[in-house]
């Protein structure tokens, strides 16, 4: 059965992962409140594209937020991904959440939430570890 | 009461002077560096420049000290993120926070934060309120201002004034009522009149006793305090 996932943010990340997702046969919904961040998305996307803002309830309702089995959160702003994240916890009860986070400011916040977090910082430290202990061994 | 401010602008600068007054210590985090000059100049509170939803820029602004944190930030998002920062990183007891958007009060209720105010709210409220006033009362200034001739209507049936007759009224060395409209009846009232819930009076007062002649006449009967 295919997925339905909800992507908030068309950023570069959130764009290319709605064109894989969708490539890879998922049924996603991509949202974003600026329009030109549309033109990151591959011109095979089948899913659907809203252009509005992510805080305003009819949005989230319209890209059926309640039927989604996973929503990653990727706009520019660690702020806005909290918020969205709380909502769509506490509101909309997604089960899956994924939140991208750019300043490792709020680590603690984040440790406190069950979000499934993706740091690019710290993914990119912990790929250099990983690199640097292989060639030690 | 310890009490840090974050963000906000004109409401911060008001509520910043409430607070001094009543004697609580002020720090406020605020990212405008102009603001914060500002700020430190008028009104001798502790100012720290930079982010306000950042969990270092308030660690270093001593937040674990405060009692009560206030976040006035114009974006929804970054209040929310001082609010959970401020319970659940550093278990601050009280949080007050506004919402730009109105439909963010429920939205915050619901996400556990309990004290939220929308500021568009309590302009519907004033608002509401001086509409009603403007209704009930109407006044009408004779004589370059010097003289107020004022109408009000009496709908609420617990004024102080109803049941009484104007002989027993008080303060009546600054007004005179001169008419009462009491159905489709003109009454003109003598001391043994007494008023009527549903009267509608026509007051002479002279201008600059106008206010407080409305508020005696809206008074209300004091409600029995509750043993």
């Amino acid at each position: 059965m295919r997925d339905h996932i909800v992507i908030i943010g068309a950023g570069k990340f959130g764009s290319y992962l709605a064109s894989k997702l969708s490539a890879d046969g998922q049924d996603v919904v991509l949202i974003d409140k600026d329009e030109k961040s549309f033109k990151n998305v591959s011109d095979d996307f089948a899913g659907i594209e809203i252009n509005d803002d992510a805080f305003e309830a009819s949005t989230l309702e319209e890209a059926e937020i309640t039927k989604a089995s996973q929503v990653v959160i990727a706009t520019e702003s660690d702020n806005t991904n909290i918020f969205l994240a709380s909502i769509c916890d506490e509101l909309y009860h997604v089960k899956k959440i994924f939140v991208r986070q750019s300043n490792n400011d709020k680590d603690q916040l984040f440790k406190l939430t069950k979000l499934n977090v993706i740091n690019p910082f710290d993914l990119s430290i912990k790929r250099y570890v990983e690199i640097t202990s292989e060639e030690k061994n | 009461m310890r009490i840090l401010v974050a963000g906000g602008r004109n409401e911060a600068d008001f509520i910043i002077k409430k607070f001094k007054e009543e004697k609580h210590q002020i720090t406020v985090v605020n990212q405008d560096v102009d603001y914060c000059k500002y700020l430190s100049k008028e009104n001798h509170v502790i100012v720290y420049n930079g982010d306000p939803t950042l969990v270092s820029v308030l660690n270093e602004a001593g937040i674990q000290q405060a009692d009560l944190v206030v976040a006035l930030c114009t974006k929804d998002e970054d209040n929310f993120v001082i609010c959970e920062v401020a319970s659940k990183v550093f278990n601050i007891p009280r949080i007050i926070c506004t919402v730009t958007n109105p439909k963010n009060v429920d939205v915050f209720h619901s996400l556990g934060i309990r004290s939220v105010v929308s500021s568009a709210d309590f302009l519907v409220q004033t608002i509401q309120a001086e509409v009603n006033f403007e209704n009930v009362v109407k006044s009408l200034a004779l004589e370059q201002d010097k003289i107020a001739m004022l109408e009000i209507k009496l709908n609420s049936p617990d004024l102080a004034i109803i049941g009484k007759t104007l002989a027993q009224l008080e303060n009546t060395r600054l007004y005179t009522i001169a008419c009462i409209y009491r159905k489709t009846q003109v009454v003109i009232p003598s001391g043994n009149t007494e008023i009527k819930y549903g009267d509608k009076l026509f007051v002479v007062t002279t201008y600059p006793d106008k206010d407080a002649v409305v508020r005696y006449i809206q008074k209300k009967v004091p409600k029995e305090r509750e043993q």
